[in-house]
């Protein structure tokens, strides 16, 4: 493959970054502000970020990793308290809170990667993961049976506002970040090295690569993205507490990535974001009167594409993008 | 290659840094622009609908929003909850005739489904206050969905009624919510006292007590509640247990009950936790002056009687509704919620029904106390800090345990308190009849149980 093709596919990536960048950048406006509209597509951006992060270590290293929320949670909790405790922005303590979550990849992914805990064991040790924080936060020594609430503030400083179009451009910007890092873990030795890990860790490894050494880098770069947005979780969630240690919901940030297609980022993120999107604006709009129809709705949508796109959104993206580039060869010659 | 690449990845991302940072900017200056702007809109939004109206008031519908949870794990109390204000709002509108004092405006129920987690229910109220503009809002049951919800009424100067019963939610400062219904801390402090009372009234000495509760945040509050009226009663509190609701081997807690062997013991349970320890209670032994429990759920439930049989008889537990009460209201609205669902209200449902009609009173004191501008939510909140309503006076109050609604400045009730059901053997069959603080007519507190074994230490 040539060299010119190379750089033109990873700035026509960037161009991309930046195009979704500035079209959900500018959305506030067109809703001229509608609270309602604003907050629905903060939150699923927020998925759409959680997501694209699980695609570091669900995509392209292959694990299929049911944990997100042991790190969102306790990156979100590290910052929040390190504001209600000792007053620190969380423009620091988010990047404690993120130290915090990949410290915990590290604490459980060394042993874990030591004794070559794959697969479906890998899937259940993440599980579980959740479940353990959940009850070791619950301890009355940690957090207790109680509902912890951010102090009632507004400002730039604590990253709490009256109204959310703040925090969704906040969001934004941060998913550009959590993209261009997708795009350069995608397009560098790590990103090579893991895609072989995720096709056969035995060749992978026969073949020089330190499996365990990237599969930790995976784990800990998609912990600390976690762990970084967990703040801002919590801010939309208003209350922490050790519910905030969530099983059922990391098991759904999976299947949105499994949805969206490993190893895609525009895959994932339209995953992450449109099912979160849909989900909730199917409950605001028919949960009330009929209530569980969205959930049926929602779960027939994963099962429809399911089965007509086992490859996920990408795969819908990718035979549309082929048919593009075929195109544009034929025009050339 | 490689380097090449690298150098053209550099200067993308030096070019994204760029982009970024004027995003950054344009949205700072926006971020001022919104604010200066947005400092006078929720006033003006808020507002509107009623500053129109300040002239000349006509107002033929009154917007009730309700946001409980209706999917996931707590589903069966949002459910009765909407069942309840469905109930209600027909009553109001059809056999009321809507709100007098404004013209015979009639009530809307609005309804949204909270979800199950907070950012679900902040949701919820995000859009049901956008896009509906309710005059007042009742929701959302669970502590934490109740909090994410009150954060954006309260914002939006809305009127919230709250149906959630952890202590706390009205010592945030938030000053437009209200709640009707008995705190946690007051369930356990009810069946304390009844305890006490009963005791005083049999000459006999409560001394020792053992308090155990599951540790959600409403069992701790509850278990809180009990421990404190203790010890304000100097009742020695031997042990306070807490434990997971999903326990499943409560043998371990029974045999520290046991060497404690306290006069009475008392439990804040679930529902499946409940008929655990029931049945352990039985099969140990132990036999205590009185066992009693508190927080609207566990040992006095129909499906409890039925899974643990005989072990339940005569455990008491508190209600924040209490669907036996014998006024004319109670009765009325108990039996027809009995046709229309097949089933007697209980918490979810009978703290809806009372929130409802509490806020009908609110209504009709707000025509005539500010004809001019009834549903300013300011104008509200005075309306509803006036009210004291009685059995004599109101529907609300004869739906409502104690017989008294009286909202002090934080929202709380304060006469807020709980009924008392125990389960009696009545005609061979067992029963959760009410004992407490009036008995229905033909039945009496049974207390001590009649099992009681007096230990030599007391």
């Amino acid at each position: 493959m040539a060299f010119g093709e190379w750089m033109s596919e990873s700035k026509k990536y960037i161009i991309g970054i930046l195009v979704v960048g500035a079209v959900l950048a500018i959305i506030p406006f067109a809703t001229s502000f509608d609270q309602y509209t604003i907050l629905l597509l903060a939150t699923a951006l927020i998925y759409g970020i959680f997501v694209v992060a699980w695609n570091i270590i669900g995509g392209y290293a292959g694990q299929l990793d049911l944990g997100a929320f042991a790190y969102i949670a306790l990156g979100g909790i590290v910052a929040s308290q390190l504001m209600i405790v000792y007053g620190i922005t969380p423009w620091i303590g988010m990047f404690l809170g993120a130290a915090a979550s990949a410290g915990l990849a590290i604490i459980i992914g060394i042993p874990t990667f030591r004794f070559g805990i794959r697969e479906v064991w890998y899937a259940l040790l993440s599980a579980a993961l959740v479940v353990i924080m959940n009850n070791i936060f619950h301890m009355p020594q940690v957090l207790g049976s109680l509902d912890h609430y951010l102090p009632s503030v507004s400002g730039w400083f604590y990253l709490e506002f009256p109204t959310y179009e703040n925090i969704y451009w906040f969001v934004t910007v941060a998913l550009m970040f959590v993209m261009l890092i997708n795009l350069m873990i995608s397009h560098s030795k790590v990103g090579y090295y893991l895609r072989a890990i995720r096709e056969d860790e035995l060749v992978a490894e026969a073949l020089g690569i330190d499996v365990r050494k990237y599969k930790l880098v995976a784990l800990a770069t998609y912990a600390s993205i976690l762990g970084f947005m967990g703040y801002v979780y919590v801010v939309l969630q208003g209350t922490f507490s050790y519910h905030t240690f969530n099983a059922p919901e990391s098991i759904g940030i999976a299947i949105m990535g499994i949805i969206g297609g490993l190893g895609s980022i525009a895959g994932t993120l339209v995953s992450g974001f449109s099912l979160k999107l849909i989900g909730d604006y199917l409950r605001g709009s028919l949960g009330a009167t009929i209530p569980g129809l969205n959930l049926l709705i929602y779960g027939l949508l994963l099962v429809i594409i399911g089965i007509f796109e086992p490859d996920g959104f990408a795969g819908i993206y990718r035979k549309y993008f082929h048919k593009e580039k075929s195109a544009s060869k034929v025009s050339k010659k | 290659m490689r380097s090449n690449f690298k150098k053209a990845l550099s200067k993308a991302a030096s070019i994204t840094i760029v982009v970024i940072i004027i995003i950054a900017i344009a949205a700072g200056a926006g971020w001022w622009w919104a604010t200066t702007q947005q400092e006078a809109i929720p006033t003006t939004t808020s507002f509107s609908s009623t500053t129109t109206a300040a002239t000349k008031p006509k107002i033929s519908v009154i917007k009730i929003g309700l946001i409980e949870p209706l999917t996931g794990a707590h589903a069966v109390f949002g459910i009765e909850a909407k069942e309840a204000a469905e109930l209600a709002i027909n009553v109001i509108n059809n056999e009321l005739g809507g709100i007098k004092s404004l013209g015979g405006a009639k009530l809307q129920l609005v309804v949204q489904d909270a979800g199950s987690t907070p950012d679900n229910a902040r949701l919820a109220a995000e859009k049901l206050i956008t896009q509906s503009h309710p005059n007042i809002v009742i929701g959302a049951y669970i502590s934490r969905l109740t909090a994410a919800v009150a954060e954006v009424t309260n914002r939006s100067h809305t009127i919230l009624f709250m149906d959630g019963l952890v202590d706390d939610l009205t010592q945030h400062g938030w000053k437009y919510v209200f709640r009707v219904a008995p705190k946690a801390s007051a369930h356990g402090k009810s069946a304390v006292d009844f305890i006490l009372d009963m005791a005083k009234k049999k000459g006999l000495k409560v001394k020792t007590a053992v308090v155990l509760n599951e540790d959600s945040v409403f069992g701790t509050y509850t278990g809180n509640g009990a421990v404190l009226e203790l010890i304000k009663n100097g009742v020695k509190v031997l042990d306070h247990i807490t434990y997971p609701y999903d326990i499943t081997d409560v043998s371990s807690i029974i045999a520290r009950i046991k060497a404690d062997n306290p006069d009475v013991i008392i439990s804040v349970p679930y529902f499946h936790d409940a008929i655990l320890i029931a049945k352990a209670i039985k099969s140990e032994g132990l036999h205590p002056m009185f066992i009693a429990a508190a927080g609207g759920c566990g040992y006095t439930d129909p499906d409890s009687i039925k899974a643990a049989g005989d072990a339940v008889l005569y455990y008491t537990q508190t209600y924040s509704f209490n669907p036996y009460r014998h006024t004319e209201w109670a009765k009325k609205l108990v039996g027809m919620f009995k046709q229309k669902y097949g089933k007697i209200p209980t918490e979810a449902g009978g703290i809806i029904l009372y929130t409802m009609f509490t806020i009908y009173e609110g209504l009709e004191k707000a025509g005539q106390m500010y004809p001019s501008d009834p549903l300013n939510p300011d104008n509200l909140r005075k309306v509803f800090l006036s009210l004291d309503l009685t059995d004599s006076n109101s529907i609300a109050a004869q739906l409502y345990p104690t017989g008294h609604i009286k909202f002090l400045p934080n929202g709380d009730n304060e006469y807020a308190g709980t009924a008392i059901l125990q389960v009696q053997k009545i005609n061979g069959t067992l029963t959760p009849v009410l004992v407490w603080p009036e008995p229905q007519p033909g039945i009496q507190p049974i207390f001590p149980r009649p099992d009681w074994k007096p230990s030599s230490s007391s």
